[in-house]
């Protein structure tokens, strides 16, 4: 099967069945998508249920026959009503009900495609901005956010002080979150 | 430790978000956030840049989203009646052997489909010993004493302190969360077990930002305060387990404290009868995120 298909071409194969071109699909959305709910619920915690929850909504309903016109904008409008459902859940009064936006009001196609437009473009710049970083930087966000390891067990491995490391994370996440924000920018940690 | 200044509280706010932060320091910086807007505001950004890096390195999100597909359509085909009459009969055989039934199954990690890598079991302790004696000697306040029911039956009783109503206990609960001053939920001496069923060595990892705890209790007269400020419970404590096939970690619940790094919430019984309580447990094993969950335990509270 051929991942450079078009959204169209892998929706007309999974409507005949091919799941392997739904998993193209998921595998070109799967971080937009994240992004997108990320922005809405401001909990990294909760991304990946929404995001497995999103795209299983919406293979159900190809499943189903459903023919959506655009498939992008479709699935962000899923991933819009999965957050907005989460939002409006009957709260346990465990998190404070604020923070997060309201999403009652439906977004249009047009706006669903720049949020589509937006996420792509944020993901090709911090992905830029990692590239940029000094290798041993990088090697330390990738023990933490792809190994999910913790500052201590990052010392232990590189044979470094927990301090050290915590203060290279620390300097690393501002210069990021300063290079992603287009009015700032400060010196490369 | 002193009050932060939001130049305190700024140099924190990305290790917070990424869950580096030491625990007096954390408490510090949340009491920051819940009076500071700003802060408060700066704080989501650290947030989203930590979910935009947990989502840049998580290459393996979709083949999770292809394996929930097709446990979906496993569980959506129908099934032949013969092999549902064994299911039926293996889960009541189930049910006996184990005295106090078994928890729930993720991820499917072992070399066999048909078994569940991680399970949760719960049941009640029963040890009595002069540690355990001290502990709830020290804990015991109004208006909850406990006692534990001996015998077959995973049962807790709680005793309401005789003479205050739980519409009084309600206000008093919420006075006690404008000041600040909340009572110590009630002890309940459950354990809850984690084992690893599955063929393979299994690493869980608990108290990062996927550890949560829910306890489902259900009953008249549950009443949920968000606990902010307290000293997060020894189950939210960052580590990793390394579980062996056939291995168990057992956790120890202590009190109705629920929720997940930085955001707890006590839970209180207020009002005498009976309640179950399920527990649901989230964590990081074998690199996805799994939540496991316990069968239920009865709790009765009397006066």
């Amino acid at each position: 099967m051929d991942s450079t298909a078009t959204d169209a071409e892998l929706v007309q194969q999974t409507l005949r069945g091919a799941r392997e071109a739904f998993h193209h699909l998921t595998v070109r959305y799967y971080r937009p998508v994240g992004g997108f709910i990320l922005k809405r619920v401001q909990r990294p915690d909760l991304v990946e249920d929404l995001v497995q929850e999103t795209f299983l909504e919406a293979y159900k309903a190809l499943k189903a026959g459903r023919r959506p016109l655009h498939f992008s904008s479709w699935l962000f409008g899923i991933a819009h009503n999965r957050c907005g459902k989460w939002l409006r859940r009957k709260r346990p009064t465990l998190f404070a009900p604020n923070e997060a936006p309201d999403l009652a009001v439906a977004p249009s196609e047009q706006a669903l495609r720049e949020e589509l437009e937006e996420q792509e473009k944020q993901i090709a710049h911090l992905r830029s901005h990692l590239q940029g970083l000094p290798e041993e930087t990088r090697r330390l966000l990738e023990l933490k956010h792809r190994d999910g390891k913790t500052c201590e067990e990052i010392a232990a491995a590189t044979g470094r002080p927990v301090g050290t490391i915590k203060s290279l994370l620390a300097r690393t996440y501002k210069w990021l979150r300063e290079a992603l924000t287009p009015t700032s920018g400060g010196a490369r940690p | 430790m002193n009050a932060m200044t939001c130049h305190d509280v700024e140099e924190q706010l990305d290790l917070l978000a990424a869950d580096e932060c030491d625990r007096p320091m954390r408490s510090a910086v949340e009491r920051h956030l819940q009076e500071c807007a700003s802060c408060a505001a700066r704080y989501a950004e650290s947030q989203q840049l930590r979910g935009l890096l947990d989502l840049h390195w998580d290459a393996a999100g979709p083949e999770r989203v292809r394996r929930r597909i097709e446990r979906e359509e496993r569980r959506a085909r129908p099934r032949p009646v013969v092999l549902l009459f064994v299911r039926q009969a293996a889960s009541l055989a189930a049910l006996l052997l184990v005295t106090f039934g078994l928890g729930w199954l993720a991820p499917r990690t072992g070399t066999d489909e048909s078994r569940p890598a991680l399970q949760l079991s719960a049941r009640v302790v029963r040890d009595d010993g002069p540690e355990s004696k001290a502990k709830m000697m020290e804990n015991v306040r109004p208006p909850v004493d406990i006692e534990r029911e001996q015998g077959p039956a995973e049962l807790v009783r709680l005793t309401l302190a005789r003479g205050q109503s739980g519409h009084a206990f309600r206000a008093e609960l919420r006075q006690a969360e404008l000041d600040k001053k909340l009572p110590t939920p009630p002890e309940v001496p459950i354990a809850l077990e984690l084992s690893n069923n599955g063929g393979r060595s299994l690493q869980v990892r608990l108290g990062d930002a996927a550890t949560r705890l829910t306890l489902e209790v259900r009953g008249n007269g549950v009443a949920r305060v968000p606990a902010v400020g307290v000293a997060e419970p020894a189950f939210l404590r960052p580590r990793t387990l390394r579980l062996e096939p056939g291995e168990h970690e057992v956790l120890h619940i202590d009190r109705l404290i629920a929720g997940a790094p930085g955001r707890l919430e006590y839970i209180y019984l207020t009002e005498p009868g009976d309640y179950t309580l399920t527990a649901r447990l989230r964590v990081t094993a074998g690199g996805t995120v799994a939540t496991v969950t316990s069968p239920e335990i009865r709790v009765k509270v009397g006066h």
